[in-house]
């Protein structure tokens, strides 16, 4: 291509500096979210991985027991009577270390060092680090080990005395030995591992007599199917031997959907940033039209204009894309905490301090950015291309053209409204499909703008005009006169918006229907548990006589109680929730499917269970169906007698009665209990009493139902928050690319602002002219998104979390949320006036018509 | 007055021929407006032409058909043998590229290019080589008298610089035709026989063929031949006739 047209198209860009970096900004902010997200994702994921290898290691296959643990009796007679080798007995919980004020989660791994070596290469200089005191590892209970790194980071030695507190209670344990990995890869997993013997591990973790699991390393030959046939035979009723990697999966398909609309979100703002940079590239197309018109008329083929366009915008994309990757750093490490949290809160106990920048992250953030932006340049780049070589052709006949075009545009517009109801109406859970069913929906409303902005300026008009006279009309009609313009501006400043939309009215439907049901929900006057490091998934037990004396306290009316238990069944994890509750308690369960009346009857008796919502989605579950569980009495199928409502978990749970599990487990600590008070009974005063009662190394969690309700819309809110630092970030991005749009699309006119000044229009009248003009298209994209935005939070509440999550919502629709996104698109449209006026009102009106 | 018939050579080699030539186009109420009706005419090899006629007669119509910017709704235009309206969308840029040097009413010079830039980019379209076309630039802005103005941007030039750089632009590469639409219509009136003396010494002096649509009786005596274009028809006059 030639190099003077080249010059030429850069030329055109820095001629026009604040349109350069506003696409720039554009282009980096969307490329931003996307890096930012995957980065902070693949952090999350890098320390999900790290953890798995830490518990796991090189194990093929891992015995597992029921809620208590496995008998260690089952280790020592596979080893002694079976000979069962190489293979590992493993104990491991979490527990917080507080130091100096900052907590920090680690996996405590209880390992026997004799067995270590084929699992855990990590682990190999233990045996070293130890050597001469081996037995202090093994006999003296409390020893334990932690990595060079940690101890440096939290201030700690060798001998040093350390408090940790495993579910509420606190123990003090002394550092035996610093343990310093061979790789990074062995030092980051180490990071977050505390080690001990068995034995302590029991101890601390209060499992004594019981393993969290042994690991085997068994062949995948005949020799490895003969010894796990050997394993099998041997194992008692509630013990089961799983391939490790399956307990791998089910953790990761934990965080599968959580990443997922993460992904999906950060797009949204890349989204938003392709409409945007549509819309800048359209502009600068738009602009150029004479321009490209005499390159045509000297022999510039239509092919070298298409390339001169598709430069440019890769110039700019490279450009943005770079700006975008590093800003995409700064915001990672941001990002990374709120992850990081979210995951804490909602499903395992994940500790990462630091950010992995992945060449590959970077890769998909440049491929992602240059990608879009060329294609949303791509359809521009053909129009400039197609511009017809006649000099002659003038703003009117584009413009009759367009009109032509219309009822084309919107008949197109309602074809992908269709393709996309299509997309989303298949009977398919894919999470991704849905995703791809919103673009066309978006793109088809964006081609029904022209003709929505037709009809509606028809009203606004004679408003405007009798609001504002003579200024009101010219406004009003210079919208529907340079549709080629308008529409495209109006139409990116109105999906921007109504992403936010959308994003607000799922949000706060979501929150108003958890708010509802926590107000059904906690019935009682006190709730106690023991402190989890997952909010809302706790194994922990409470101390069986201390839940006996609160009990009986005498303010205390009735109580109920619960236990909480995860299950593993080979190919996902079930999490039981057996409870004891009175009458009283049964309309606490609003069924979605199933009649309460016949299944509270059954419930203390039979073999009957109830299952939320989220569980009987994931696992196409309905009443009258079986399910089996596994037992300690072995596999036993139950009814499933209701679907009810729930919002604690969305991996979801099966509920049955305490008495029913009882009867099929011999394990019987409680998790929780709830306390009814009796009439007159200060509820504050008891749970500052019940405060009292652990002993001096335990804790519990005593909260009144306000606060847990406060504590569990906290949660809410907080998973929430990187959806609202997205959902800004969109806006931020959508309110840049309408800058530049209305800027430009005003500085393109200033001939014609030229000629009204030089006309006798005072530059306060120019000032009133843009705002009102910028002001009606700012109102108009408002009005307009919110249609789209209510389609978007509908689509996003019915099938996207459906399929995410399981999970019904209301639809409410929140007068602020649709306030505010006529104030932003308003907003974002007067502030684009501003600077236009500006300059219009210090250039003189034959600078600016000599220029032309 | 009598239209003027493709035969009609007189023995000079033809280098345009309009054959029946019409031009309609479509009104925003979806009527058609008819332009130019059937129209024949034929340009010989080195003439000066100047077509007059009212605004919207269709002067710049027949500019643009000649150049393959537009294309007839019906009937023939031959160049040097070749019937353009027979091309592809890409054939008549090539061609245009290779024969055409135009000159405009706006001057419409590349505003984010340099004078000696707007004169490379012909000769760099057509394959000439940086050093060559860089000098033939440099060569060219001393034949007009602007090599001081070399490195301006177009709006740092006056109308007539402008104009003369816009001239210099459509002969640099050395077409066969120039056409030139309105060249002095918005300059003044000095100004304006200052362009097109420039116009004629060089469209002369390289001995190319000029079809030049003006509505400005002061530059007929520079042609030699005078067309008119009336009610779509092309009309010869005679200089006595025009005065």
């Amino acid at each position: 291509m030639s190099h003077v047209l080249n010059r030429s198209a850069l030329n055109y860009l820095l001629r026009h500096p604040l349109q350069l970096v506003l696409s720039l900004l554009g282009i980096a902010l969307g490329v931003a979210v996307v890096v930012g997200i995957d980065l902070a994702n693949a952090g999350a994921s890098r320390a999900f991985e790290l953890s798995m290898e830490s518990v796991a290691g090189k194990a093929t296959h891992q015995i597992i027991g029921g809620p208590k643990g496995l008998p260690d009796s089952v280790y020592s007679y596979l080893k002694i009577q079976k000979h069962i080798s190489p293979m590992a007995p493993v104990v491991e919980g979490n527990v917080a270390v507080w130091r100096p004020t900052v907590m920090r989660a680690f996996t405590l791994l209880g390992v026997d060092p004799f067995s270590e070596n084929p699992f855990r290469s990590y682990l190999s200089p233990i045996s070293e680090k130890i050597t001469g005191d081996i037995s202090a590892f093994i006999a003296k209970p409390g020893s334990i080990i932690i990595s060079t790194r940690t101890a440096s980071q939290m201030g700690l030695h060798e001998n040093d005395t350390l408090t940790i507190k495993i579910a509420g209670n606190y123990k003090k344990v002394r550092i035996l030995g610093l343990i310093e990995g061979e790789n990074e890869r062995s030092r980051n997993i180490l990071d977050n591992l505390i080690l001990c013997d068995i034995s302590t591990a029991q101890e601390l973790l209060g499992m004594q007599g019981y393993l969290s699991r042994i690991d085997l390393i068994i062949p995948d030959n005949a020799q490895g199917e003969e010894t796990l046939k050997i394993i099998k035979d041997s194992l008692p009723k509630g013990a089961s031997i799983v391939r490790s990697e399956t307990r791998t999966k089910i953790a990761a398909d934990m965080l599968k959907a959580f990443d997922i609309n993460l992904t999906a979100l950060s797009l949204l703002a890349l989204i938003v940033g392709m409409f945007l940079i549509y819309n800048t590239m359209t502009f600068s197309v738009l602009q150029r039209r004479t321009y490209i018109g005499l390159l045509r008329s000297i022999g510039v083929t239509q092919k070298e204009i298409f390339r001169i366009f598709l430069s440019e915008a890769a110039v700019l994309a490279a450009a943005g894309t770079i700006l975008g990757i590093l800003a995409g750093i700064v915001l990672a490490k941001g990002m990374l905490r709120l992850v990081t949290q979210t995951i804490n809160d909602l499903y395992m106990v994940l500790s990462v301090r630091e950010l992995n920048i992945s060449l590959f992250s970077l890769a998909k953030g440049a491929f992602v950015g240059i990608g879009a932006t060329l294609l949303a340049a791509l359809k521009p780049s053909l129009e400039a291309s197609s511009v017809p070589p006649r000099l002659a052709l003038s703003r009117s006949e584009q413009e009759i053209k367009l009109r032509r075009k219309i009822p084309r545009l919107a008949a197109f517009g309602l074809i992908m409204l269709l393709l996309g109801a299509g997309i989303l109406a298949l009977p398919e859970k894919s999470i991704i499909l849905s995703y791809i069913g919103i673009l066309p929906v978006i793109l088809g409303f964006s081609l029904l703008t022209p003709i929505m902005i037709l009809y509606s300026m028809k009203f606004l008009g004679l408003i405007s005009g009798k609001l504002f006279g003579l200024t009101g009309r010219m406004a009003s009609g210079s919208i529907t006169s340079q549709l080629s313009r308008t529409a495209v501006a109006v139409a990116a400043l109105s999906i921007a918006v109504s992403a936010s939309v959308g994003i607000g009215t799922m949000v706060n439907s979501f929150r108003q229907t958890v708010l509802t049901w926590l107000n059904g929900n906690l019935e009682a006057d006190i709730y106690i548990s023991p402190p989890g490091l997952v909010l809302r998934n706790n194994d922990a037990t409470m101390d069986s006589l201390l839940v006996k004396k609160i009990e009986a306290l005498p303010g205390v009316k009735s109580y109920n109680f619960y236990r909480e238990i995860t299950l593993n069944t080979g190919n996902d994890e079930m999490r039981i929730f057996a409870l004891d509750v009175g009458p009283a308690s049964y309309n606490d369960f609003k069924f979605k499917e199933g009649d309460p009346e016949k299944f509270w009857p059954q419930f203390r008796t039979g073999d009957i269970v109830m299952v939320t919502e989220p569980y009987a989605y994931r696992h196409d579950l309905k009443v009258g169906d079986q399910i089996t569980i596994p037992t300690e009495k072995g596999n036993v199928n139950f009814k499933v007698g209701g679907v009810y409502y729930d919002y604690v978990s969305d991996l979801g749970m099966v509920t049955m009665s305490f008495d029913t599990y009882k009867r099929f487990w011999k394990e019987h600590s409680i998790s929780g209990l709830s306390l009814f008070l009796k009439p007159g009974v200060n509820r504050d005063s008891l749970i500052n009493f019940i405060r009292t009662m652990p002993g001096p190394n335990e804790e519990i969690l005593v909260r009144s139902s306000n606060y847990l309700r406060k504590t569990s819309i906290d949660v809410f809110d907080r998973s929430f928050m990187i959806t609202n630092v997205l959902e800004a970030l969109a806006i931020v991005v959508a309110f840049i690319g309408i800058l530049s749009a209305l800027m430009a699309l005003l500085l393109e006119r200033s001939r014609e602002f030229a000629i009204l000044r030089a006309n006798g229009m005072t530059p306060i009248q120019l000032w009133k002219l843009l705002t009102i003009q910028t002001g009606l298209m700012g109102l108009l994209a408002g009005v307009m998104s919110l249609p789209l935005g209510n389609v978007l939070a509908w689509i996003l509440i019915y099938i996207i979390n459906r399929r995410s999550f399981g999970w019904t919502m209301q639809y409410l629709v929140l007068p602020e949320v649709l306030l505010q996104a006529l104030i932003v698109a308003l907003l974002a449209a007067l502030l684009a006036g501003i600077y236009p006026a500006f300059k219009m009102a210090r250039t003189s009106p034959a600078l600016a018509l000599r220029e032309e | 007055m009598q239209e003027t018939k493709p035969d009609g050579n007189n023995g000079f080699n033809p280098l345009i021929i309009l054959k029946d030539v019409s031009k309609s186009y479509m009104e925003e109420n979806n009527t058609e407006r008819k332009v130019l009706y059937e129209v024949n005419a034929v340009l010989k090899k080195g003439e000066i032409v100047i077509i007059l006629g009212r605004s919207g007669s269709g002067k710049s119509t027949i500019l643009n058909m000649l150049s393959g910017i537009d294309l007839p709704t019906s009937g023939n235009i031959l160049i040097d043998n070749i019937d353009i309206t027979k091309l592809s969308e890409q054939e008549r840029t090539l061609f245009r590229r290779k024969n055409i040097g135009f000159v405009f009413q706006f001057f419409n010079l590349i505003p984010t290019l340099t004078s000696e830039e707007n004169l490379l980019l012909p000769l760099e379209l057509n394959g000439v080589s940086t050093v060559e076309a860089k000098e033939k630039a440099r060569n060219m802005l001393g034949e007009i008298g602007l090599m001081d103005r070399a490195k301006s941007y177009p709006d740092q030039l006056s109308g007539g610089e402008q104009q003369r750089i816009a001239i210099a632009r459509a002969l640099i590469h050395e077409p066969s035709i120039i056409l030139a639409d309105e060249p002095t219509g918005n300059l003044d009136y000095e100004t304006g026989l200052v362009i097109i003396s420039l116009l004629d010494t060089l469209v002369r002096k390289k001995g190319k063929t000029m079809i030049m649509a003006t509505h400005s009786r002061e530059v007929i005596g520079l042609a030699d031949r005078i067309l008119t274009v009336k009610e779509g028809k092309i009309i010869e006059l005679s200089a006595s006739k025009v005065e």
